[in-house]
C-alpha cells in the first residue's frame, strides 16, 4: 500500500487487505475450478492454488480496484501452472501443451466470477432434478462413490451410469447458467 | 472429432479416467475449438462445485458465528443431500476467515440475532456505580455485547476486550464497545493497555482518533470539547478531527485536541490522571478462559494438499507469519505441511497482523507471537508444531527469522525438528536451534551443545541449522549460523556445531515434525516474535525462504 493511499485514512491498509482477502477467498472455487482445468492429470492441483494464493498476496499492492479481481487473479493463476508445467515438461509427458493451456486460461478468465452466487442457484438447482439424476449425483459426490460403484450398487452398466451423470451436469450447468442470468434481469 | 466423441472424452475424464490417451484425444479435441473449450469449463466446474467439501474445522469465536451466520443465511438453498456439505465458498471463508478476524473488526455484524457477539468482559471493579438502563448491577465475568453502551457514574471498571485489549474507566465517563478492537469514549476518562495481541486497537473519542501501535495509554473527555490524550508505553498514531496525516505520539508525549481544531497542542504527559488498565496477565487469563476455540486440541485435520516438492525444489518447507491469521488456521499458506494447521494454544500465540499508522510511515505488527510460559497455569507449556507433508531427507538445512523480547539469560526458546509432535515432548536430542543461557544453540542431544553469539533483546536474528551425518564420525552433526550471508552461493563457515551421540546411519529416524518451544523459566510477557521459518536442501534456499518471503 502506498504512503499516499494510508495518509487519506490510516485504516485504508487494512480496510484494503480486508477487502483483498474477502476477494481472494470469493476466487478460490473459480482459481481452483481453472488450476484443474488446465491440470486435469496433476495431483498437485492443490499446491498450484495455494502458490497462487501467496502471489495473490504478495502483489495485492499491484492489484487495480477499478478492475475486476478474477480476469487478474486468473491470470496470475495461469502464469503459474505455466510455469509448474514447463518444469513437468522436461520430466514427463502432460496431457495440455502451453497453446492449449493458454487458450482455456483465455476463456476462463472471461467466465462468470461471482461463484457463490452460482452455487446457491445450484442448489436450486439440484431440487429440480429429476429423481433418478439426483439419486445418482448423490452418490457419486455426496457419498463419493466411483461410477463403477455405482453401477453395481443401482445394477446398471457402467456406461448408463456414466452418461445419466454427464446430462445430469449438463442439465445443472444449463439451470445454473439461466438461474444466474435470471438473477440480473 | 466428432462432438459425440468429444463429449465421450470428456465424460470419462468426469468420471475419473485421466489416463494419457483420454486427455490426449480431449485435447486435441479443445485445440482451437472456443465451444469444446466452453463445454469443457462448464464440466469441470460444475464437478468442482459438486465436489464441495465443507470438512472443516470450526474457527475461533468470530468464524464459528460466521458459520453458524452462513447456515442461517443459506438455508433454503440446501438440499437434503447436501446438507452439511456444499458449498467450496464457505471452506474458502472459513481458510481466510482468521485473516478477517483479526483484520475486520466489524466481522461479527452478520452474526447478530444469531449468536452473541461479545466483545467484552468486566474482570474488575472498584466502588463501581453503573447507570444502567434497567437497573442491572454488573459483576466480575459480565460479558457485554458490541454495541454496548457503559456508563459508569462512579468508581473504576475495568474490561478485558475479546481483542485482548484492556480498558479501564474512571467515572463518571461512558463509552460504547463497537468492536472488540474499538471504543467510542463519549465523555470521562479511559485508560488502555493493547499487548501485542491488540496492535491496531482503537479508542475514538468526539475529536480524534487513537490507534494503538502496541502500548499503554490514556484518553479524557471533558465537557468543553477537551480530548488530552496521554502515551505512557509504546507509540500509538493519533489523528484530529479532520486533520489528514495524523502524527505519532511516542512514550511520555501528550496531546490536547480542542473541539473544531485541526491538530493538538502539546500539554505535560501524567501519568498520575489515569488508573491502570487490565495487567496483561489478566488479559490473558481472560482469553485462555474465553478460549476462542482454537486450541490444538479443537483442532481436526483440514483438507489435505499432499505437497511433494518437486526433484528440483530446494526448499522443503516453508511458512511467512507476516500475512495475518489466516496463516495460522489454515493450510492455505504454508507450503510444505501435512494435513493438519499449526497446533499452538492462541491464548499464547497468536500471528499479529501489520497496523499502519495515519501517516502510514510507521507499522506494526505483522508476525507470529509466541509468548513465555505461562506461571499460573504450569502445565500450558507453550508449544507450536506442524507435521510436514514429506519425511526429512538425511541431509538438509533450517532457519528461522525472528525477535525474541523480554530476553534474560533464563530464556530459552527451539526450533525444533523431530519424528512426532506430541504435546508432552522435550524435544531435547534432536535438531534443534534458538536461544538457551543468552547465547545461541545448536544440539543434537542435550549433552553435545553447539553455542554462538550473543543474542540483543529485542532485535532480530536470523538462525540457519544444518543437519547432516559426518561419514567419518559415524555420527549425526548439526551446524549453526547466526545472521549468515551467503555470498555469491557458497555456504559460509558455520558458527559453531556439533555432533550428536553414535548411531549406525540406517537408525536416523525420519523428521516430520516442525515446532517452537518456549522455556520453562519464560516470562509470559516475554515474546518470540517469528517472522518466518523454513527446512530446505541447501543454506541459501532455507535463508531465501524466511528472508525474501516477506
Amino acid at each position: 500500500m502506498s504512503g499516499s493511499k494510508s495518509e487519506e485514512n490510516f485504516s485504508l491498509e487494512r480496510d484494503g487487505n480486508e477487502h483483498y482477502v474477502v476477494l481472494v477467498t470469493e476466487a478460490q472455487l473459480g482459481l481452483r475450478a481453472l488450476i484443474r482445468s488446465l491440470l486435469p492429470r496433476e495431483a498437485d492441483v492443490n499446491d498450484v492454488l495455494q502458490e497462487t494464493n501467496m502471489v495473490l498476496w504478495r502483489k495485492r499492492g499491484e492489484f487495480d480496484q477499478a478492475k475486476r479481481f478474477m480476469p487478474w487473479a486468473c491470470g496470475i493463476a495461469a502464469n503459474l501452472v505455466k510455469v509448474h508445467l514447463r518444469k513437468q515438461y522436461k520430466q514427463q509427458w502432460v496431457p495440455f501443451d502451453e497453446e492449449l493451456v493458454s487458450q482455456i486460461a483465455a476463456q476462463a478468465q472471461l467466465r462468470s466470477e461471482n461463484f457463490d452466487e452460482r452455487l446457491e442457484v445450484l442448489n436450486e438447482c439440484i431440487k429440480k432434478l429429476p429423481e433418478g439424476q439426483r439419486r445418482l449425483v448423490d452418490l457419486r459426490y455426496s457419498e463419493g462413490a466411483s461410477v463403477t460403484a455405482i453401477a453395481n450398487l443401482v445394477g446398471r452398466t457402467v456406461d448408463a451410469i456414466s452418461m445419466t451423470l454427464y446430462r445430469a451436469r449438463q442439465g445443472l450447468a444449463k439451470c445454473v447458467q439461466q438461474g444466474v442470468e435470471g438473477n440480473h434481469e | 472429432m466428432s462432438d459425440e466423441e468429444f463429449d465421450s472424452l470428456l465424460r470419462g475424464v468426469l468420471d475419473g479416467d485421466r489416463s494419457e490417451q483420454t486427455l490426449r484425444f480431449l485435447g486435441e479435441g479443445m485445440k482451437g475449438d472456443a465451444d469444446r473449450i466452453a463445454s469443457y469449463l462448464d464440466m469441470v466446474e460444475m464437478d468442482e462445485m459438486l465436489s464441495c467439501d465443507l470438512n472443516l474445522p470450526g474457527k475461533g469465536r468470530v468464524a464459528r458465528d460466521r458459520v453458524i451466520d452462513f447456515s442461517r443465511n443459506k438455508k433454503s438453498r440446501r438440499s437434503s443431500m447436501f446438507t452439511g456439505a456444499g458449498l467450496m465458498l464457505a471452506a474458502c471463508m472459513i481458510l481466510l476467515l482468521g485473516v478477517l478476524a483479526v483484520m475486520n473488526p466489524d466481522d461479527g455484524k452478520e452474526a447478530e440475532g444469531v449468536a452473541k457477539d461479545i466483545v467484552a468482559v468486566l474482570i474488575d471493579s472498584e466502588d463501581c456505580i453503573w447507570q444502567a438502563n434497567d437497573g442491572e448491577v454488573y459483576s466480575f465475568g459480565r460479558p457485554f455485547e458490541r454495541g454496548a453502551a457503559l456508563w459508569v457514574k462512579s468508581g473504576i471498571a475495568r474490561l478485558a476486550m475479546n481483542g485482548n485489549a484492556g480498558l479501564a474507566l474512571e467515572g463518571p465517563a461512558s463509552v460504547e464497545l463497537v468492536s472488540e478492537q474499538e471504543v467510542r469514549v463519549l465523555h470521562g476518562k479511559v485508560s488502555a493497555y493493547a499487548p501485542e495481541e491488540a496492535i491496531g486497537f482503537k479508542l475514538i473519542t468526539p475529536e480524534i482518533e487513537i490507534v494503538d501501535l502496541g502500548t499503554r495509554f490514556a484518553t479524557s473527555v471533558d465537557g468543553q470539547g477537551h480530548t488530552d490524550v496521554h502515551v505512557f508505553e509504546g507509540e500509538i498514531s493519533v489523528r484530529g478531527k479532520g486533520e489528514k496525516g495524523g502524527e505519532l505520539l511516542v512514550e511520555g508525549q501528550a496531546r490536547r485536541f480542542v473541539a473544531n481544531a485541526v491538530a493538538g497542542s502539546k500539554i505535560k504527559n501524567d501519568p498520575s490522571l489515569f488508573v491502570e488498565p487490565p495487567a496483561l496477565e489478566q488479559l490473558l487469563a481472560i482469553a485462555g478462559k474465553n478460549d476462542l476455540g482454537l486450541s490444538s486440541g479443537n483442532l481436526k485435520p483440514k483438507a489435505s494438499f499432499d505437497y511433494k516438492p518437486a526433484s528440483g525444489e530446494e526448499k522443503i518447507a516453508w511458512q511467512d507469519f507476516t500475512l495475518g491469521q489466516g496463516v495460522l488456521d489454515g493450510t492455505l499458506w504454508g507450503i510444505g505441511f501435512g494435513k493438519n494447521p499449526w497446533m499452538i494454544d492462541h491464548a499464547f500465540t497468536r500471528v499479529i497482523p501489520t497496523v499502519t499508522s495515519h501517516s502510514g510511515k510507521e507499522k506494526a505488527g505483522g508476525y507470529l507471537l509466541v509468548r513465555g510460559r505461562a506461571k499460573a497455569e504450569p502445565s500450558v507449556a507453550n508449544r507450536v508444531r506442524r507435521q510436514l507433508a514429506v519425511g526429512l531427507p538425511d541431509d538438509y538445512y533450517f532457519a528461522i527469522r525472528a525477535r525474541y523480547r523480554g530476553l534474560d539469560d533464563k530464556d530459552f526458546f527451539a526450533l525444533w525438528i523431530d519424528v512426532h509432535g506430541r504435546e508432552d515432548a522435550t524435544h531435547t536430542n534432536v535438531p534443534t536451534i534458538g536461544i538457551r543461557e543468552g547465547r545461541y544453540f545448536a544440539r543434537l542431544h542435550r549433552e553435545h551443545v553447539a553455542i554462538a553469539g550473543r543474542p540483543v533483546d529485542g532485535e532480530e536474528f536470523v538462525l540457519a541449522g544444518h543437519y547432516g551425518w559426518d561419514e567419518k564420525l559415524g555420527k549425526a552433526r548439526i551446524a549453526l549460523w547466526v545472521n549468515p550471508v551467503v555470498d555469491g552461493g557458497n555456504e559460509p563457515e558455520p558458527d559453531a556445531s556439533s555432533v550428536g551421540p553414535a548411531r549406525a546411519k540406517g537408525e536416523v529416524p525420519e523428521f516430520r515434525y516442525v515446532g517452537l518451544r518456549m522455556g520453562l523459566y519464560t516470562e509470559v510477557s516475554d515474546e518470540l516474535l517469528v517472522y518466518g521459518l523454513s527446512i530446505a536442501k541447501t543454506l541459501p534456499a532455507a535463508l531465501e525462504a524466511v528472508v525474501n518471503e516477506k
